[in-house]
């Protein structure tokens, strides 16, 4: 091959290469042909790096031919040049094609070899949950964040004149019987409700308005049984302005129970009575669990009792200064408990405060 | 309180369906907790007469009766009851009926057959409440002339629904049925009777009342019988008592009773010709006086107790009970009725004190009308007539110092709308009102309404227009959402601060538990807290010892609930709560803060990836993670060693802003012991008093210099703690180190006992320029020579 080529420069007249060039290149097929299947046989990028230097290094075919462009004419110059420029382009980008070719086939075996079981659980997986009173809790406080109530928080241990008196409720009141208390002192309390709020709140504002908070809380009655505790919790709601309605309470209240139950959920309001509203009501919830059939849930009548509410009473403004003639209120107070066992479909109470961990998990 | 369908319906002429009339009350208000028909719990039992009796041949306890239950049919039933006589009338279940217990069949006793069953009051689901001792044992002895074969069911008119009323306190005068009928016709277009009634002419001669204490009576009727028939009240009249719970007892026992619960004032029988003195007084207790109550019973009494006396003695508690002295009996020929007014609060007070309740104290509890008082009496009289038990006195006494005021009430047809969000067009008002039979007076755009008189509930405006709207039906009432100004009130940062760190501890893999805000004095005891010490919180009127005293740390109710999953063979326990704890102080109110404790139990176990557990560091890492989470607070720790609670050499207290905040440790092992709990176990609990709002950081440039690692490998004295190491370093570093992480930790005897080799990889910066490896080595050579020189240590 060499011999051939310097056979080709030798007789090679000046300035005529651009004519005799084909002479030339079939000359190179022949090596270019050699060496391209000499890379299509290079079985590692190793071999390859051989075959490479072959062809490519100082000692290989391209710098032979190179010595020939110092040799020939001027004009005959970027003619060869153009052809040794052919030529190692070939090679070269066979060669690189075969080394990506290589060098893919190799990863892809590494990768191969790597794989593991995707199917093995993942390391500290585990998360905690929210007690489900918090998680209605929550939920009930971003209903009423939303329509622009702000969340306060009350004492759990309060004057006897805040959780009954402010509220209309004065001593030998009947009305003190509907709720048995936990007394510390003769003035001091666990609170009943959260409705003490109202006023601790109240006093605060007045002569602000509107005053329009929710308050969550726990609270605490005498009572211990399947399905009264001890200690519950409670979200006193208030809105107190000029020009608020028994209307508007029932649009409240239906706005929060479709929130939490669903769109298709009725409620219906009963009247009642609680000292510190008038007119007070009693509100409930169409069944869910049998669509107002009747079944165990909701006692057969369609129905679930599932808070109480009403207008402030004219003295519950007046005792925090407010004139009752110019400004009215509404008022709620939602059992936590309640919602929750309904909402998640809980039929005992005592589970909430069991805090079996099986049953915490689940929320 | 039980309202019967039979007795209502003895004012209208109207029928009445039970389910229809358990809507319309409870749309009025009147809660119906319960709707029972009476005629279910037995069928097919009859009067039968008892003809024969013959003792059983082949047993001592069986008796053969021959029972005649009319046209012509007699049956023989063997009955094992004592209480059998010739000529007794009893119930006879017959084969195929059934009663409480099951079905009754023809069987074979001993080798005789027995056609059916005589019945006692338990087997027809009579409550023992409404039986006499006699009518208790054995089977029902029934009334003589009834008609043998008649059922039961008719006899004793069961053919009735009861419906169980449960009434706000503000409706007391629907204790009285006839009230309860006005509320139906409220909603329905029925025509109410008026009662019956016997009308008196007031008399001041021949019998005084005296009333002593205006506040706490403030009217007394008395009426007089002569002549009195005691004996049992016909069937008709016992059987409406018994439907709605009470025992017939004797003729004037069972007319009390029956206007009590209609119209719900209490009234009272006295002997007359025991009364002493010819006159009635009404009059505080002596302080200390003994009397004995018609139970028999000796009662101390207080003084402001109030008293019905004669002229020598005392003879009633007022509205309480009365007394055996002037007890009704069988002798008795003549008989003063009392139909009074007492004040509620009075007879709270003293049927509490004296823990005797009854159906009238109850009632005057509530509150009653004056008005009402005489209206009892009158109607009582009508019935004594009726019943024929005795002759009834022409006039009455009575003492009426404080009279019932009755409020004309102002009121406008806009105030009514403006409350209830509705257009009530004023017709529509007036006309609920004289459906009512509130008396209304137009007065320009004003309505006077003066309500009726057993309506003590209704003194003001809104009680108008709560009436208003209770009859126009809270159905029709739209739902409007309340349109006006922006609410202004700051959220408190602590009520935020609640939810976020509930949020941070269960993405920590921590399940949130809520536990009691009382414990038991024990608890305390169990969980290493000297109980003797401190002013503790306690409850007056526990429901159980063990529910006594209110919190002051969360320790005792986690670790109980800790402790209830390790016995169901949880091991996975990480739990928190975050809740307030409190504490005595000088001010009326005790204080209360906000605390947040973490319970994690060690836990170990094998995964496919390695071994796990939890550890002291394992808590701390979760206290410092959730700190930063929440605040800009440093934290600092200071070894805490003199705890009953937590281990002595495994306890901290948790510093910030240089206050303590809380502990962190391994729980003591006396304390786990106490619980049950066989492994390690750590806790934590944080006070969050101290944290505010963290106020808003600036952000500080970002470095433009590398950083340069190195590492370094010290032998230490074992009991040096690391942050003295890590003061050493940052002094020494001129500020040059801004990392320093400690990768390993070894003791062991190849290095010496008293000692640890300690490795940490320290990072370099520079914050103005990069640092060479010459500038680096300097310093990393003045750290080692502190180290050795400050602390005792030698490089590896």
């Amino acid at each position: 091959m060499l011999q051939k080529i310097k056979s080709f420069f030798e007789v090679l007249e000046a300035d005529s290469l651009e004519s005799k060039s084909d002479v030339l290149i079939n000359i190179l097929l022949l090596a270019e042909n050699e060496g391209l299947s000499e890379i299509d046989n290079g079985k590692t990028v190793d071999e390859l790096k051989i075959i490479q230097t072959k062809y490519c290094s100082k000692k290989g075919l391209l710098p032979d031919l190179m010595k020939y462009m110092g040799k020939v004419s001027n004009k005959d110059k970027p003619v060869l040049g153009k052809i040794i420029h052919d030529f190692k382009i070939t090679l070269e980008n066979k060669f690189n094609e075969r080394l990506t070719a290589l060098k893919n086939a190799e990863r892809q075996a590494k990768l191969e070899a790597e794989k593991i079981d995707v199917t093995l659980p993942g390391c500290n997986s585990q998360i905690g949950h929210k007690h489900p009173l918090t998680l209605v809790e929550e939920q009930v406080k971003e209903i009423f964040t939303n329509i622009g109530f702000t969340v306060v928080e009350g004492f759990e241990i309060e004057e006897d004149y805040y959780n009954f008196e402010r509220l209309n409720i004065p001593k030998d009141h009947p009305a003190r019987e509907m709720q048995d208390t936990f007394y510390l002192n003769e003035d001091v309390v666990l609170r009943t409700h959260t409705s003490p709020v109202q006023a601790r709140i109240m006093d605060m504002m007045c002569p602000q308005l509107p005053v329009k908070i929710i308050a969550p809380g726990k609270v605490f009655r005498r009572d211990d049984d399947s399905t009264h505790s001890p200690m519950f919790h409670q979200i006193e709601g208030l809105m107190v302005d000029k020009n608020i309605t028994f209307a508007d309470l029932k649009g409240i209240l239906l706005h929060l129970l479709k929130s939490i139950f669903g769109e298709e959920r009725k409620i219906r309001l009963r009247p009642s009575y609680f000292p510190f509203t008038e007119p007070s009501a009693e509100v409930d919830v169409s069944c869910g669990n049998c669509n107002q059939e009747g079944c165990r849930v909701c006692g057969y009548t369609g129905w679930i009792e599932i808070l109480g509410s009403g207008m402030v009473h004219p003295s519950v403004l007046e005792m925090a200064g407010y004139d009752p003639n110019e400004v009215t209120g509404f008022a709620f107070g939602i059992g936590i408990e309640r919602i929750a066992m309904l909402k998640y479909g809980i039929d005992d109470m005592r589970l909430l405060f069991d805090n079996d961990l099986r049953f915490l998990e689940q929320f | 309180m039980k309202v019967s369908l039979n007795w209502l319906k003895q004012y209208f002429n109207e029928n009445l369906d039970g389910s229809e009339i358990e809507i319309i009350l409870t749309k009025l208000g009147l809660e119906v907790e319960n709707r029972e028909k009476l005629d279910q719990a037995f069928s097919n039992v009859v009067v039968g007469k008892i003809i024969k009796l013959e003792k059983h041949p082949n047993a001592d306890k069986l008796q053969i009766c021959m029972i005649d239950i009319g046209k012509n049919e007699k049956l023989q039933i063997i009955t094992g009851a004592e209480n059998v006589f010739v000529g007794m009338n009893v119930p006879v279940a017959l084969v195929g009926s059934k009663v409480v217990g099951g079905n009754i069949s023809e069987s074979n006793l001993r080798g005789l057959p027995s056609y059916g069953m005589l019945c006692s009051g338990a087997e027809l689901a009579i409550d023992s409440s409404l039986l006499s001792d006699k009518e208790k044992e054995g089977i029902l002895p029934l009334a003589e002339g009834l008609e043998l074969g008649q059922d039961l069911l008719e006899v004793f008119s069961l053919h009735d629904e009861v419906l169980d009323l449960g009434l706000t306190p503000n409706r007391a005068d629907c204790y009285g049925m006839y009230n309860v009928a006005k509320e139906i016709i409220l909603k329905k277009d029925f025509t109410l009777k008026k009662l019956e009634i016997l009308k008196g002419e007031k008399s001041e001669q021949s019998f005084k009342i005296e009333i002593n204490n205006e506040n706490l009576c403030h009217r007394y009727v008395a009426r007089k019988i002569k002549n009195v028939n005691i004996k049992s009240s016909p069937l008709w009249f016992s059987n409406l008592l018994r439907n709605v719970g009470i025992r017939p007892i004797n003729n004037i026992v069972d007319i009390t009773n029956y206007v009590m619960f209609e119209l719900g004032q209490p009234m009272h029988a006295f002997d007359y010709d025991k009364l002493e003195g010819g006159k009635i007084v009404v009059d505080n207790a002596k302080a200390g006086e003994i009397f004995i109550t018609l139970d028999g019973k000796e009662r101390k009494l207080e003084k402001d107790m109030l008293l019905i006396k004669d002229g020598l003695k005392s003879v009633a508690l007022a509205g309480v009970m009365g007394g055996l002295n002037s007890e009704v009996d069988e002798y008795t020929k003549n008989i003063l009725f009392e139909a009074a007014n007492f004040n509620s609060a009075s007879i709270r007070r003293t049927s509490r004190k004296l823990g005797l309740r009854s159906e009238a104290s109850g009632r005057f509890e509530r509150g009653l009308s004056e008005e009402n008082a005489l209206k009892a009496m009158d109607r009582a009289m009508f019935l004594v007539e009726l019943l024929d038990a005795g002759e009834v006195d022409k006039s009455y006494f009575e003492s009426y110092p404080v009279k019932q005021v009755i409020p004309t009430i102002k009121s406008t047809v806009k105030r009514v709308n403006d409350i209830l969000g509705m257009n009530i067009q004023r017709e529509e008002i007036v006309a609920i009102y004289k459906k009512l039979n509130f008396k209304v007076e137009i007065d320009g755009d004003n309505l006077l309404v003066t309500p009726e008189a057993h309506r003590i509930d209704v003194k003001s405006e809104i009680d108008l227009v709560e009436e208003v709207v209770r009859i126009y039906g809270y159905e029709n009432i739209p739902a409007t959402l309340p349109v006006g100004a922006t609410n202004t009130i700051k959220v408190d940062y602590k009520i935020k601060l609640i939810e976020e760190i509930k949020t941070h501890l269960t993405d920590y893999g921590l399940n949130e538990i809520v536990s009691y805000s009382f414990i038991d004095k024990e608890s305390y005891k169990k969980c290493g807290y000297d109980f003797s010490g401190d002013k503790r919180l306690k409850v007056m009127n526990p429901l159980s010892e063990n529910q006594s005293f209110l919190r002051e740390t969360l320790l005792p109710g986690i670790i109980e609930i800790a402790s209830r999953n390790y016995k169901r063979q949880r091991r996975n326990i990480g739990i928190f709560e975050v809740g307030r704890a409190f504490k005595g102080s000088d001010n009326k109110l005790p204080e209360e803060n906000l605390k947040l404790g973490i319970f994690l139990l060690e836990n170990e176990v094998k995964e496919w990836y390695g071994k796990t557990k939890n550890d002291f560091y394992t808590l701390k890492g979760i206290l410092e993670k959730l700190i930063s989470a929440i605040s800009n607070k440093k934290l600092k720790f200071l070894k805490l060693t003199d705890m009953n609670t937590l281990h002595p050499g495994r306890a901290a207290s948790i510093i910030a802003d240089n206050e303590i905040i809380g502990q962190i440790g391994e729980i003591h092992p006396n304390v786990l012991t106490e619980y049950d709990i066989k492994e390690k176990a750590f806790y934590l609990e944080l006070d969050f008093k101290s944290f505010k709002e963290p106020i808003v950081k600036k952000y500080s440039s970002l470095p433009k210099y590398p950083t340069i690692e190195r590492d370094m490998a010290v032998i230490l004295p074992k009991d040096l703690d690391y942050e003295k190491i890590y003061d050493v370093i940052s002094e020494s570093s001129n500020k040059m180190v801004v990392g320093c992480r400690i990768f390993d930790i070894f003791e062991g005897s190849q290095i010496g006992d008293d000692v640890k080799s300690v490795a940490f990889s320290l990072t370099y910066q520079n914050p103005n320029k990069t640092m060479t490896d010459e500038e680096v080595s300097e310093i990393h050579n003045i750290i080692v020579n502190d180290l050795v020189n400050k602390l005792g240590a030698r490089l590896r």
